[in-house]
């Protein structure tokens, strides 16, 4: 390769994106198969460039925070909507084309669009549970009988995780009823460091159960592992999760532009065939899934748990340090 | 050197050698105090705090994390010594078969990228590994992979190629007049071997041990995959620095403080121990190679080839399931090349940024090495010897220090005109410099100043004596050091994670993304793919090198 030749290159290409601002750069926690089928159809349809940065929701809200002074991102896509609740000055209020077609429940704040909803499950793997139940409870994963068998990942650095932790806390009687079984949960936990390898443990058999979403199990269950879905009797988190527009966006337009792209009736139907519950009322759910209808929810208040955001993790930080 | 007037001390290498130290003060010394610094912050209020020592040395989640760090770093490199003793020792001493390839698949070892190997034991060793299986099935149940004794044997393999090669290359070089003598006066091949040979070999072990000890220490992927509720210091670093409260991340640059100290006190620790003990050798006499025969002949055999081929099972498991076919990311069975369709849209953006940077970085690691090493060959002051002592550095630093140093200090102010791919660039840099100059000093130590004396003698400026007569005497080690170093720059990972942005992704990195998804299909495509790129360069470096094992560590 010619260097002289690639940094000229590059140089130019620097320079070009910087006076048409037609490149999309979006920070994104969202699972690789939903960049791989959705990006590509923005671009299309839209004729704009998209730079991608995915990684955790808490190192995306590091370099957003790190670069509040000069923003380099234009859409946060994809995070748990709490972690934008809690970070007001770096997020930009944005009505998106097409919020007056979403379902019931879904617009939660003024400061983000829905992108899916994201249901709360466990993955199991019967085979490596031996002779013990299949677990079908939030209180059943507290049962020292599957103490070094449940994958999760951390509340302190996985959105999903977040929500799995505020669910716990909100299904029970009382916050502290729900802490109770948590902390018993977490002493029979594996931490993962990320909440993608969690589904991928189980379907390998190197642990029995993992508490993940509904649509990374599906992903295996399609593929034909030895896994099944389960929904927990107590009731499950149904959560939006959000994309905002960042506050002075170098490309806002772009940014716009993308937001109103996701909520679409075709990217939903995307959305829907990649194991997600489209947010819009007109596009039905993937046809594998149990309806959501017959899912019990918990009524998962999102409001609260971006309330008490700060004090849950520090919360839960203290806790593992004590029960791991 | 004689001693010269004082207008030609202010000459041209005086220059070079304030403008390397000007160099050094940027990019190394700057970063890492303002790390120094962070680590003395409070989180809350900003203000100056003992705080977080205070914290790191009493809850017993760091206590814990310390100790544990400690046991695995010892018995790793214990366990790296113990394989890689007696390698050498073999194939140095007597004939072995495929010796070459020994040292080939040693070398590959050293270079496989990282991360993925450690799922690669999982698929082989754990709850559900083909291994544990196979011998489920013969009625035979193995512990699994999880846990401290599973990191201390990942370890082991991944390192245990530094002290073969450096105590290889130090046997070659022993004369066989000493062990000649201790046969004539006695001694039992035993006591030969541990009174004489081991005490003439004990630095170039000692310094493989301590590259062990320092790289397990820092060692992230290993304990974060097979820990399970096992926690290193690293893991622990990792952990603080992800947390998703936003806020400066102290507690992870303490912890990373700590790690660098051990590293440290151990280096300090080796050095004052050769101190003490000096041997000179001369090679008249070369050491002669014995054949073995029978019973001993094939279990050394066994040995030495088992070794390398165990060390390179995960490399082979990844290349092997990099052609499995998948559905989604659940394997079906068959082969297919299905992982590198995947990988076909956006791989060729990381692989071009992956060769730019590692290859701008080398372009200026190689100019600054062969001044580098000319300075601290040829000129004997106290600014050449510190430069010497500063080319350590950067082999004990973390990653993550220096990338959170680097963000810190350019990323901000005057300096924060360098844009990311800038800021990689220089990054990788200054993190394998020292292979360059390691390679380059090396080169021209045996190289004798008189031809530069005489160029500057019969009138040609020091610059032009240089380019003319010592650069193409020390293009062989200049060619290997900037192998090395575009080899370790290509595969790096942990400072490349906190400073990349849009557009500027590596290959290291996406292997990375896709392990955390769980797609191992594409993580395994990914890194055949960049297997492939360094075993060229590996093979390049073969091509280059006089002594092709030395020139890898």
């Amino acid at each position: 390769m010619n260097l002289k030749s690639a940094l000229l290159g590059s140089a130019l290409a620097a320079v070009a994106s910087g006076a048409l601002a037609e490149t999309v750069t979006v920070y994104t926690a969202v699972p690789e198969n939903f960049i791989d089928a959705l990006v590509p159809m923005f671009e299309e349809t839209t004729g704009n460039d998209v730079e991608i940065i995915k990684a955790g929701s808490g190192e995306l809200l590091n370099r957003l925070t790190a670069e509040a002074g000069s923003p380099q991102a234009d859409v946060l896509w994809s995070v748990d909507g709490t972690v934008i609740d809690f970070n007001p000055d770096l997020f930009e209020a944005y009505e998106a084309a097409g919020s007056d077609a979403l379902a019931d429940g879904m617009r939660q704040s003024d400061l983000w669009t829905p992108f899916t909803a994201v249901v709360m499950a466990f993955i199991v793997n019967p085979d490596q549970l031996g002779d013990l139940p299949v677990p079908d409870s939030w209180a059943a994963l507290a049962d020292p009988q599957y103490d070094d068998m449940i994958s999760s990942a951390r509340a302190d650095a996985s959105g999903s995780a977040y929500i799995q932790f505020a669910t716990v806390l909100q299904a029970f009687g009382s916050e502290e009823e729900g802490l109770e079984i948590y902390r018993d949960m977490l002493g029979n936990f594996v931490l993962s460091e990320s909440s993608g390898a969690v589904p991928r443990f189980v379907n390998d058999g190197e642990l029995a159960i993992g508490v993940t979403l509904e649509d990374a199990a599906l992903r295996y269950v399609e593929g034909g592992g030895p896994v099944e879905i389960v929904y927990p009797s107590e009731g499950t988190a149904i959560a939006p999760d959000a994309m905002a527009l960042v506050a002075g966006a170098p490309n806002a337009d772009g940014g716009k532009a993308f937001i109103d792209f996701m909520l679409s009736a075709e990217a939903q139907q995307v959305v829907a065939e990649q194991g997600r519950r489209p947010v819009r009322s007109d596009v039905e759910s993937n046809p594998a899934l149990v309806p959501l209808a017959e899912v019990n929810s918990v009524g998962y208040d999102a409001a609260w748990a971006a309330d008490n955001r700060e004090r849950l993790v520090e919360m839960w930080s203290d806790m593992v340090l004590d029960v791991q | 050197m004689t001693a010269r007037p004082l207008r030609s001390r202010l000459d041209f290498w005086t220059v070079v050698t304030g403008l390397v130290l000007v160099l050094l003060a940027i990019l190394l010394i700057l970063p890492i105090l303002r790390v120094l610094m962070l680590s003395f912050v409070d989180a809350d209020t900003g203000g100056f705090t003992f705080g977080n020592y205070v914290e790191a040395f009493t809850r017993n989640y760091y206590l814990n994390g310390f100790k544990n760090t400690l046991f695995v770093g010892v018995m790793g490199t214990l366990g790296a010594s113990l394989l890689g003793i007696p390698l050498a020792f073999f194939t140095a001493r007597f004939h072995v078969r495929g010796r070459t390839w020994i040292s080939t698949l040693a070398i590959l070892v050293l270079v496989a990228p990282p991360f993925i190997g450690a799922y690669a034991w999982i698929m082989m060793l754990g709850s559900n590994g083909f291994i544990t299986n196979f011998f489920e099935a013969l009625g035979i149940s193995i512990p699994t992979i999880y846990g401290a004794h599973g990191i201390i044997l990942v370890f082991t393999l991944k390192f245990f190629p530094f002290v073969f090669l450096m105590t290889q290359t130090a046997l070659n070089a022993v004369s066989k007049s000493f062990e000649d003598a201790a046969e004539n006066l006695g001694c039992t091949p035993w006591q030969r071997f541990r009174k004489i040979t081991l005490p003439l070999v004990f630095p170039a072990i000692s310094t493989g041990a301590i590259i062990c000890f320092v790289l397990s220490i820092a060692d992230f992927g290993t304990p974060a995959i097979l820990g399970r509720g096992f926690r290193t210091l690293s893991t622990i670093a990792y952990a603080a620095y992800r947390s998703e409260l936003g806020g400066l991340p102290t507690m992870a640059v303490t912890i990373s403080i700590i790690m660098m100290a051990i590293s440290m006190l151990a280096l300090v620790a080796q050095r004052r121990i050769l101190a003490r003990r000096r041997y000179a050798s001369s090679l008249t006499n070369l050491p002669v190679k014995v054949r073995l025969t029978g019973w001993r002949n094939v279990a050394m055999h066994l040995f030495c080839h088992g070794v390398v081929l165990i060390a390179m099972l995960p490399t082979i498991v990844v290349v092997y399931t990099s052609f499995l076919d998948t559905n989604g990311p659940v394997f079906t069975g068959g082969f297919g090349l299905e992982s590198y369709r995947r990988i076909l849209d956006d791989a060729p953006t990381a692989i071009a940024n992956s060769f730019l940077f590692a290859f701008a970085a080398v372009v200026l690691i190689t100019a600054v090495s062969a001044l580098v090493s000319y300075v601290i060959v040829r000129r004997e002051t106290a600014a050449a010897g510190s430069i010497d002592f500063l080319m350590m550095v950067p082999y004990l630093v973390p990653g993550v220090v220096m990338a959170i140093g680097f963000v810190t200090t350019f990323r901000s102010g005057s300096f924060n005109l360098i844009g990311t791919a800038g800021l990689l660039i220089l990054i990788y840099f200054i993190r394998r410099l020292p292979y360059g100059v390691r390679s380059t000093t090396s080169s021209l130590r045996q190289i004798k100043p008189s031809l530069e004396e005489a160029a500057v003698n019969l009138g040609a400026p020091p610059l032009k004596a240089f380019l003319k007569v010592t650069i193409p005497l020390i293009v062989p080690g200049l060619v290997v050091g900037s192998l090395m170093s575009f080899i370790t720059a290509i595969n790096e990972l942990s400072s490349t994670l906190i400073i990349y942005d849009s557009g500027t992704i590596t290959m290291p990195v996406r292997i990375y993304l896709a392990v955390l998804d769980g797609e191992f299909g594409i993580a395994a495509a990914l890194s055949t793919v960049l297997l492939l790129c360094t075993g060229v360069c590996v093979y390049a470096v073969f091509r280059f090198a006089d002594n092709r094992d030395s020139a890898f560590v």
